[in-house]
């Protein structure tokens, strides 16, 4: 060993913060939506789960010393979880939530890079779990706007919504009761262009993973009203699985073939759910499935490479 | 001459984005290109090859003139003669450390302004000189492979014939950021490459030549295309191909280029020559031979890329020995030493201290001057961008996770060993993490148990066959007749002893 | 983390963003405004046209509905013309049985004030005890019926015998009012303003108003919420228990105890002291033939003497014309010669006469036993079942316009339903100016 400093000694311009940062202003197009429909608790909602979440994410790395990274990723995070929340959820709920992902998730398996599944999807799967009834704490986007006392209270929310109600216009613009950031598709659409124009995601995940959950709903709405297959792609919220949940780099690579058989198996699990519930476990578990299976995934191509290469040899 | 083929890579399968072409970041002001530096001193390392040290053959004050042999092998030793760049007075002859790490004797010339060249040092009335006499020119003029890698090119000549090989490859794949010396080269100079080519194919009997380069370069893909027309019918029988590959680093390393023509992974011990049946010369490698067979000019100077972030992007021609510093006193009248100064090209360089006592060898294709990298406070985020990027389908956040954790069986299954420490992975690296270097480190120390196909057995004996290397042939008679039938060298009269 | 080139960079980018965003936001909900109207409709007609018919719904959007206790929400039904047929308005009072919040919608006609539907809000929560069949019930008593509405049977109406009912002796016809001549604690006098008709007492009126003229009576008080007692709201209890003493005419029957509560009026949690004492004093006013006018005018008269000047100067007469004075501090001003309290009547017409010694007497020689015309304190009962009184929920009983039977057995259920079409009522009137 030498003491020679050695190259590289440029970087490629997108570090860590710059990602993050693009992660982040990706956001900015659903987190309108949300402020728009929802006033001041979903802008509050926003910036509460933001806010613990960074400094959730700073006291653990703290106790740990270890570096805790771009403040812009846990900010990513909280908003990330917040929008997939419903608007009348109040902040005791959102807080455990919050900390689920980031203590449990992300920092007691070793801080960030070391999660096993994304941080919100699991945060919100577990507030899901913990608090079924929060589920239903629905509101009509437009009213309410300055109204807080659901964020201490909760609501009891709206019963019965029937999106067949709903315009087709209506639904594209996310103007039905549904979490805060999952509904408006052409929102989520803005934010996936400058997420791949700003190349924070390659576009081959979250392609493939809407183009083969589309086939499998087509080919099962073959001989039935295609249209439905329709209505599931823009009012699922999986074009926010595609955003920002299942191609997070950290839990699942959104590059390579990888990134394809991901897409693949989290469409399936989509499809294979579709049938037997609806809301945010159409959201978060399929993410959840899959960045998990992500280290299978990347295990069984490092042992088949080293099974090709050690045949090369013989 | 024929068509090209096209768009090559070391990746066969799917194509991720280009995130190693840095062709956008080399544009040159083509109107201060190749400036010519004339030092006041030199600093000529005797070891600046793949192989071993030269012993000079100056002494201290004696003089010395432009082509000049100043330092020639030892018996028995693999290595090639080293050639004064400059005309002036030996001031020292004393060790040094080179950058990289190897130790070696110096020679120190003092200029004396007056670029005297050495008789032997003229414009070879008749080029039609036969195999044997293209091999003796390239030994003698102290040629090594300029791309980096400093093999002697005659070393690679005889592996070529010994193997057989069907094709020559010309290596015009320069793909560092801001390193530019080899298009600049290819532009000024397409007839001596071309001829180059056509001498050396021609000593290995070789008739078909390749050119890789990527697509992109439009201008030199030109230059080389008029050169051949002009020359065509000094080369008859020699077909030229163009073969276009993507521009991305390290595109030019001989495995990767094994890679994408060949479709073939080199493994440790095996070269293009013995698995592809072709031989691969870097382009100023090439120049550098038909310049030593037309003008009888040794190896003395070459073209180095000299950047500097706040925009200063210039090619020189330098005489080899030139220190560091006065290449950038010649490039930039601003120039702050302060400032962290990289001996080499900014991906694979070497961060030196010294600049003034830091020569350019035949090897160093650029100098770089940059602010130092404020390390990004960031852990790894298992993005995976590395392996994304990795010329070797390795996974060096993995690599580097188990090398910091001292589990070497695991680090070696997953073939840390096959590391060509190019730098990629911590170039892309979001955090910063210097990934590179430990793996490329860690992977050195796992490689010393093999053997270099350039250092083996059967390499060594056949190299002595051209009176280069093998101790057996010293004292021999016949290799005291080098074919040296038709030209005078600069060192010719020279006697070891 | 980013050279200020980047940082520019990038905050020019999310402003774009969001302006893009914003203006793409604001285009689409003008794009599906339509939409959303026409899906809107379609979910009010689906609820509201069960108590409304009409062919739009529009709702009312006012700061004062949300701050107005027990109203949820309000819309006004339109035709299709849209001229205004009525309002639904979303009621919500407290099932007293459970505690639990009780939704319905309550139909209401433009242009008669008459009750066009009653029932549950879907959104109810279901925790009351309150079922639909009751919901139905009151419902069909009520429709097609002006609003305000009361329980209990109407005693002119219903022609009931007067001499079924327990009647004291020497009862002159007329309006009688007494007043409490000090203000209690929270400064409210309390006044009783009873109607005699053919000797028998058919109004009763038991509130108070306070000497901060700028606070509601206690009954508004309590419908809103600021006065709170125990159990029902007191402008209930108040007509709870007149009512009772509509029933057994003679305050003395209503067995207040030593601590001025009494058990055998349901509903009725309060003191009753007052109530008593002043009934007690309205019944000798009639004896004494003392009306409401020689009241008004006796207690002018008695103010004008303690201050020597122009009575309209004082600025005691409230907005409803009840003079707002408390003696607290004239202690000496109704002491008669011997030391003995006076009332005003006695105060101003010098008569000590007793005519508090009445004599009651029951119908059909009497299921009760009366000791002496008083009853006893602590658990004398007048019969073995409770009353069962009606409720106008702070509404005067002028403004009544139907009267129903309720639900047999169940008071509190009635009083509750009644008092969400009272409710609706009196936010048509307070609040919309509605039938001014």
């Amino acid at each position: 060993m030498t003491d020679r400093v050695q190259g590289p000694f440029i970087h490629t311009e997108k570090n860590d913060a710059y990602i993050s940062a693009v992660h982040l202003l990706s956001l900015i197009p659903v987190m309108a939506a949300a402020v728009v429909y929802y006033g001041l608790r979903g802008a509050l909602l926003i910036l509460f789960c933001a806010a613990a979440f960074t400094a959730s994410d700073t006291i653990c790395a703290r106790i740990r010393k270890v570096s805790r990274g771009s403040v812009l990723n846990p900010l990513f995070c909280g908003a990330v979880l917040a929008l997939m929340l419903p608007p009348d959820t109040p902040l005791y709920v959102a807080l455990t939530g919050v900390l689920f992902a980031s203590v449990v998730v992300r920092q007691i398996p070793g801080g960030r890079g070391a999660s096993i599944v994304n941080p919100p999807a699991a945060g919100r799967l577990f507030v899901r779990i913990v608090f079924p009834a929060n589920e239903a704490a629905l509101a009509l986007p437009g009213g309410s706007r300055m109204s807080l006392l659901s964020l201490l209270t909760g609501s009891k929310g709206l019963d019965d919504i029937d999106l067949s109600q709903y315009s087709v216009s209506e639904l594209v613009t996310g103007r039905y009761p549904s979490f805060i950031g999952t509904s408006c598709v052409v929102m989520i659409v803005i934010g996936i262009i400058y997420l791949v124009v700003k190349k924070g995601v390659r576009f081959y995940g979250p392609a493939s993973y809407i183009l083969m959950l589309t086939v499998l709903l087509l080919v099962k709405d073959l001989h039935n009203d295609t249209s439905e297959t329709w209505m599931f792609i823009i009012t699922s919220g999986v074009l926010f699985t595609a955003a920002y949940l299942m191609f997070d780099d950290e839990t699942t690579r959104s590059f390579g073939m990888i990134s394809i058989v991901s897409a693949f198996i989290c469409a399936f699990i989509t499809f294979m759910l579709s049938f037997k519930t609806t809301g945010i476990d159409l959201i978060v578990v399929p993410a959840v499935i899959t960045s998990a299976m992500t280290g299978i995934l990347d295990y069984s191509r490092r042992v088949i490479l080293s099974m090709g290469r050690e045949r090369t040899n013989v | 001459m024929s068509l090209g083929r096209h768009n090559h890579s070391f990746y066969n399968g799917f194509y991720q984005d280009n995130a190693l072409d840095f062709s956008k970041r080399s544009s040159f002001d083509r109107d201060v290109m190749l400036e010519r530096v004339y030092p006041r001193r030199l600093i000529l390392p005797m070891l600046q090859h793949y192989g071993d040290e030269c012993v000079p053959t100056v002494k201290p004050g004696e003089t010395v003139t432009i082509g000049q042999c100043v330092g020639a092998p030892a018996p028995g030793t693999m290595a090639v003669p080293v050639h004064s760049g400059i005309s002036g007075v030996v001031s020292d002859i004393r060790p040094i450390v080179l950058p990289d790490g190897r130790t070696c004797h110096a020679v120190f010339i003092e200029g004396d302004r007056k670029r005297t060249f050495h008789p032997s040092v003229r414009p070879r009335n008749n080029v039609n000189v036969s195999a044997s006499t293209v091999m003796g020119i390239i030994r003698d003029a102290g040629i090594v492979g300029m791309g980096g890698e400093g093999i002697p090119t005659i070393v690679k000549l005889n592996r070529a014939k010994r193997f057989k090989v069907k094709e020559l490859l010309i290596n015009c794949l320069q793909s560092e950021p801001y390193a530019d010396s080899d298009y600049l080269m290819l532009c000024e100079y397409a007839d001596y490459v071309i001829m180059g080519a056509v001498a050396m194919a021609g000593a290995c009997g070789l008739h078909i030549i390749n050119i890789l380069i990527s697509k992109d370069r439009k201008n030199e893909i030109t230059a080389l295309r008029s050169a051949m027309e002009r020359s065509f019918s000094k080369y008859s029988g020699y077909a030229f191909n163009f073969i276009y590959l993507k521009p991305r680093f390290p595109q030019g390393y001989y495995r990767m280029v094994a890679k994408a023509l060949y479709d073939v992974e080199l493994e440790e011990g095996e070269s293009l020559e013995s698995r592809c049946k072709a031989v691969l010369f870097n382009c100023s490698t090439v120049y550098a031979c038909w310049n030593a067979i037309a003008e009888s000019m040794p190896l003395t100077s070459r073209t180095v890329s000299i950047s500097t972030e706040d925009g200063l992007l210039r090619n020189v021609t330098a005489p080899i020995g030139t220190p560091v510093s006065e290449l950038f006193d010649t490039a930039s009248n601003t120039f702050n030493s302060s400032r962290t100064v990289i001996w080499g090209n900014c991906f694979t360089g070497i961060k030196i201290d010294n600049p003034d006592t830091t020569p350019i060898i035949k090897t160093t294709s650029g100098v770089c001057v940059i602010t130092d990298i404020s390390d990004v406070d960031a852990p790894c985020t298992g993005c995976g961008r590395c392996a994304d990027v990795c010329p070797m389908e390795l996974e060096p956040d993995k690599i580097y996770r188990l090398i910091s954790e001292n589990n070497s069986q695991i680090t070696k299954k997953m073939g840390a060993d096959r590391c060509i420490n190019c730098g990629a992975c911590s170039y892309i690296c979001p955090s910063h993490i210097k990934m590179g270097a430990v793996i490329g480190n860690y992977a050195a120390v796992l490689r010393k148990s093999y053997t270099s196909p350039y250092l083996s057995v059967g390499d060594r004996q056949w190299v002595n066959d051209v009176s280069l290397l093998s101790a057996d042939s010293v004292g021999s008679s016949e290799s005291k007749k080098p074919a040296r039938d038709t030209i005078a060298l600069p060192f010719e009269g020279w006697s070891a002893e | 983390m980013f050279d200020r080139d980047r940082v520019v960079r990038f905050t020019i980018e999310a402003v774009c963003l969001a302006l893009v965003s914003v203006f793409i936001m604001v285009l689409g909900i003008f794009a599906t405004n339509g939409n959303e109207y026409e899906r809107v409709q379609s979910g009010y007609y689906e609820t509201y046209n069960q108590v409304l018919e009409a062919s739009s719904y529009q709702p009312i959007q006012s700061s004062l509905i949300s701050g107005y206790s027990g109203i949820n929400g309000v819309y006004e039904g339109l035709d299709a013309e849209g001229n205004p047929v009525g309002y639904v308005i979303e009621v919500e009072v407290t099932d007293h049985n459970t505690g639990y919040p009780l939704e319905l919608l309550v139909g209401v006609d433009y242009n008669t004030a008459s009750l066009t539907g009653l029932m549950r809000d879907p959104r109810d929560s279901g925790m009351s005890s309150v079922t639909d069949e009751q919901i139905g019930i009151i419902a069909a008593q009520t429709l097609g019926s002006q609003i305000p509405v009361a329980y209990g049977v109407d005693l002119q109406t219903e022609g009931q015998d007067i001499s079924d009912q327990v009647r004291l002796e020497g009862l002159n016809d007329g309006i009688y009012y007494a007043q409490s001549l000090s203000a209690d604690r929270s400064g409210y006098i309390d006044y009783v303003e009873m109607s005699i008709e053919n000797g028998v007492i058919t109004m009763v009126q038991w509130d108070a108003f306070n000497t901060d003229m700028n606070i509601k009576n206690r009954r508004e008080s309590s419908l809103d919420g600021v006065y709170e007692v125990s159990g029902l709201n007191w402008a209930s209890q108040s007509y709870i228990l007149c009512h009772a003493l509509i029933d057994v005419q003679n305050p003395d029957l209503l067995a207040m105890k030593s601590d001025g509560t009494t058990d055998i009026i349901d509903g009725v949690t309060v003191n009753i002291r007052t109530f008593c004492n002043l009934c007690v004093e309205c019944i000798e006013n009639s004896r004494a033939g003392f009306d409401k006018d020689m009241y008004f005018a006796g207690l002018q008269e008695i103010v004008d003497g303690l201050f020597e000047g122009d009575f309209a100067s004082l600025g005691v007469v409230n907005d409803d014309g009840y003079i707002v004075f408390s003696f607290d501090g004239y202690p000496g001003v109704f002491l008669g010669e011997d030391g003995t309290s006076l009332n005003l009547r006695q105060r101003v017409t010098g008569d000590m006469s007793d005519y508090s010694d009445f004599d009651s007497s029951a119908a059909d020689g009497g299921g009760e036993t009366v000791d002496g015309g008083r009853s006893n304190e602590d658990g004398v009962r007048m019969s073995d079942t409770s009353y069962d009184v009606d409720s106008v929920d702070g509404l005067p009983m002028t403004e009544i316009k139907t009267f129903i039977e309720g639900i047999e057995g169940h008071i509190v259920i009635t009083s509750d339903i009644v008092s969400a079409i009272n409710t609706a009522y009196r936010f048509l009137k307070d609040y919309l100016n509605w039938m001014a």
